[in-house]
């Protein structure tokens, strides 16, 4: 019913180009998320898709149809504010049903509407009151319900759960999910939170710098990202990355020098020069400890006990490195360890960053 | 060295004795409060107190009263209260009040608050064209006036009627009321401006974002947002602007001198010419604490009508 596609938009304020020419696809009903850095540019993307703030090049179909020109109340799009923006001088009866009393339909028709918005939020005990006698996690509710009203095509949310604390914020997430279900809207979700991101999307979108660094499903994200910069993003710890050289031998093996000293084997179809300049990415989770002596060792700097798992940093003027080891381990700081890639698993990148070959 | 710190933050302070820190604290604010409390008791609370005695003798700045006042007990006050131009100055101040501070000067204000909330190109040039009145001392302000209303073919309003074939007039005979309520108007449109700006720009931009969202055309988000979220800072302009412009003289003086005919005689006025000009001082002075009584009501009745509203 409402599949967002945007094709070379762009926006500035004045002089300061803010989204350089985005391509985005999403399809009905899926729940997609934007992710980046502060300032990227993903509040101002939501804004265009509201039209709250106008495109200046590019165009934006919902369905196929162009909505530039479009009003924002006439886009069937709603949006959920990170700051609620309730109206503080409304019930929240009258919160909610504002965009209908507006449109002068029936009181009587309204509460009915109300009622089973507020029963599916459960917020039917709350409807006399104001906003400012609501705690966070009911006041988000209210907006959400402000929003489903409508029963828009399209719900946008900008961080709606970053003023909630961390069990709420679980709690506020499945109860989105479930929503998301029932409802069966397409959903663009704002969020500084990668685990948010990597637990409710169907489709993340990485921005970096106003232009969209990759967009795909979250696993897909994690196993083959496009770029250093999705790498290093998504997953925690981050990615580390080596720079290294390629070395290819007369017997045909390929194998590339890290400027730290590591020397790691490379897939036997590796197209590339030898002295060529690559990116190795290497997750924290794929690094394993092994008996001495082996190919890898360094020299541990850091030890951080989890009890569930354990963070190894190996600190080096050419980077430091970061391994994810399951359980408790007991290794002491300045203890000499082997370590050993998992198969298969390193991400190799040209030096300009951008993915050769996934893993 | 002495540290007076260490003997009062022993743990033996029970919830009824203070520690020593909030006893030092609660002397700080009496110390800071207390230049203001002298200023204000040595010019307001005891010329009140004083105003309320001398409306209860017969006080006169001549006359063998003025040598020897006598107690009167109410006198004044009975007086007062069957005394025509006492009732006419009561409602020329209920008709100046009305026009300029609670119709004049607010709607102008909220107009330019809207309007110039917007980028503009001459919006500075509005703002200061707005402001300037403020600026002028109330009596030269005054003047001015005076000289622009005159009568005769050469005062500026009557050459600007001239063209629209209106005859040359004196605007403070003809229209007295009507003209000191426009001057007074032009002169308080600032602060009314100043005030719900302030009160404007403290709603929150996502709230305006969210009502066009909802579909709300200006009239309504203007209607159903703005003017509603703008109540508490309109009833505190209604009672600062209500309280000052009873208590106006020195414009409407320069203006008119309460003439013609007590057409003009706010209160202010009348009081200065029963004390000063008749000479009854203890008269007048009973007209000022009535006044008073009527500034005091009409405060607590906005206070009450503003704790309703938050
Ligand atoms: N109205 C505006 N005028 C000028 N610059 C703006 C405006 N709105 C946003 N920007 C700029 O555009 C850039 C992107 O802003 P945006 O709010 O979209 O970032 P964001 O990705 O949502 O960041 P955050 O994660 O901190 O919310 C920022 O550099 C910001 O300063
Ligand atoms: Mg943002």
């Amino acid at each position: 019913m409402a599949a967002i596609e945007l094709n070379g938009v762009q926006k500035s304020f004045g002089t300061v180009d803010v989204i350089k020419g985005v391509d985005i696809r999403i399809e009905d009903g899926e729940f997609a998320v934007f992710v980046g850095p502060s300032g990227c540019g993903k509040s101002t993307l939501l804004r265009l898709i509201a039209g709250l703030e106008s495109i200046n090049a590019g165009e934006f179909l919902l369905d196929g149809k162009s909505m530039n020109e479009v009003a924002p109340d006439k886009r069937g799009i709603a949006m959920v504010f990170q700051s609620y923006a309730l109206y503080p001088h409304m019930t929240v009866a009258q919160n909610i049903g504002f965009s209908l009393d507006l449109k002068k339909v029936p009181k009587d028709e309204i509460r009915a509407e109300v009622e089973k918005v507020a029963e599916m939020l459960q917020l039917s005990e709350l409807l006399d009151r104001r906003p400012a006698a609501l705690s966070g996690g009911q006041r988000q509710r209210v907006a959400i319900g402000r929003a489903i009203i409508k029963k828009p095509s399209v719900i946008l949310f900008d961080e709606p759960l970053s003023n909630l604390d961390a069990s709420l914020r679980v709690q506020m997430r499945a109860e989105l999910q479930r929503l998301h279900q029932e409802l069966a809207a397409t959903v663009v979700y704002v969020t500084h939170d990668q685990i948010e991101a990597m637990t409710m999307a169907d489709r993340i979108v990485v921005l970096k710098d106003g232009e969209v660094a990759q967009s795909a499903a979250p696993i897909d994200l994690y196993k083959r990202p496009a770029n250093t910069f999705v790498g290093t993003f998504i997953g925690s710890p981050r990615m580390n990355l080596l720079s290294a050289s390629v070395r290819r031998s007369s017997d045909g093996s390929v194998e590339a020098r890290a400027d730290n000293g590591w020397v790691i084997v490379l897939p036997d179809g590796f197209s590339a020069f030898d002295g060529d300049r690559i990116k190795i990415g290497i997750r924290p989770e794929h690094l394993r400890l092994v008996a001495l002596p082996a190919a890898i060792s360094a020299k541990v700097s850091v030890v951080e006990r989890l009890g569930v798992e354990t963070y190894l940093t190996f600190n080096h003027p050419k980077g430091s490195i970061v391994a994810r080891l399951e359980g408790d381990i007991t290794v002491k700081v300045g203890e000499q360890v082997g370590l050993e890639v998992t198969e298969n698993a390193c991400h190799l990148f040209d030096s300009s960053g951008a993915s050769i070959q996934s893993g | 060295m002495h540290t007076p710190m260490v003997e009062t933050t022993t743990g033996r302070s029970s919830p009824m004795t203070l520690t020593g820190y909030q006893r030092r604290a609660a002397w700080h604010l009496k110390l800071l409060l207390a230049p203001s409390v002298l200023l204000l008791g040595t010019f307001v609370i005891y010329p009140a107190f004083y105003s309320i005695y001398l409306s209860l003798t017969n006080e006169a700045l001549s006359g063998p009263a003025a040598l020897n006042p006598r107690f009167v007990g109410t006198r004044n006050y009975v007086r007062l209260f069957s005394d025509g131009g006492f009732w006419n100055s009561l409602l020329v101040t209920f008709w100046f009040v009305l026009g300029s501070a609670i119709i004049g000067q607010f709607i102008l204000g909220l107009v330019s608050a809207v309007l110039l909330r917007r980028p503009l190109r001459f919006r500075p040039l509005i703002n200061a064209i707005i402001l300037m009145p403020n600026a002028v001392p109330e009596v030269v302000a005054g003047f001015m006036w005076v000289g622009m209303l005159a009568g005769g073919e050469h005062a500026t309003l009557n050459k600007i009627v001239a063209w629209f074939g209106i005859p040359s007039q004196n605007w403070l005979v003809t229209f007295p009321l009507t003209m000191i309520i426009i001057v007074n108007t032009w002169r308080g449109i600032a602060f009314a401006m100043i005030l719900l700006t302030s009160g404007i720009s403290s709603i929150s931009h996502e709230l305006y974002e969210a009502a066009r969202m909802d579909g709300a055309t200006p009239r309504q988000i203007f209607f159903r947002l703005t003017l509603p979220l703008l109540m508490p800072t309109i009833f505190l302009y209604m009672l600062v602007s209500t309280v000052t412009t009873i208590a106006l003289f020195g414009l409407v003086y320069a203006l008119t001198r309460g003439g013609p005919g007590g057409a003009t005689e706010i209160i202010g006025i009348y009081i200065f010419n029963q004390s000063f000009t008749a000479f009854q001082l203890g008269f007048g002075s009973a007209v000022a604490v009535v006044m008073l009584a009527i500034s005091v009501v009409i405060g607590i009745g906005y206070v009450r009508l503003l704790k309703v509203q938050v």
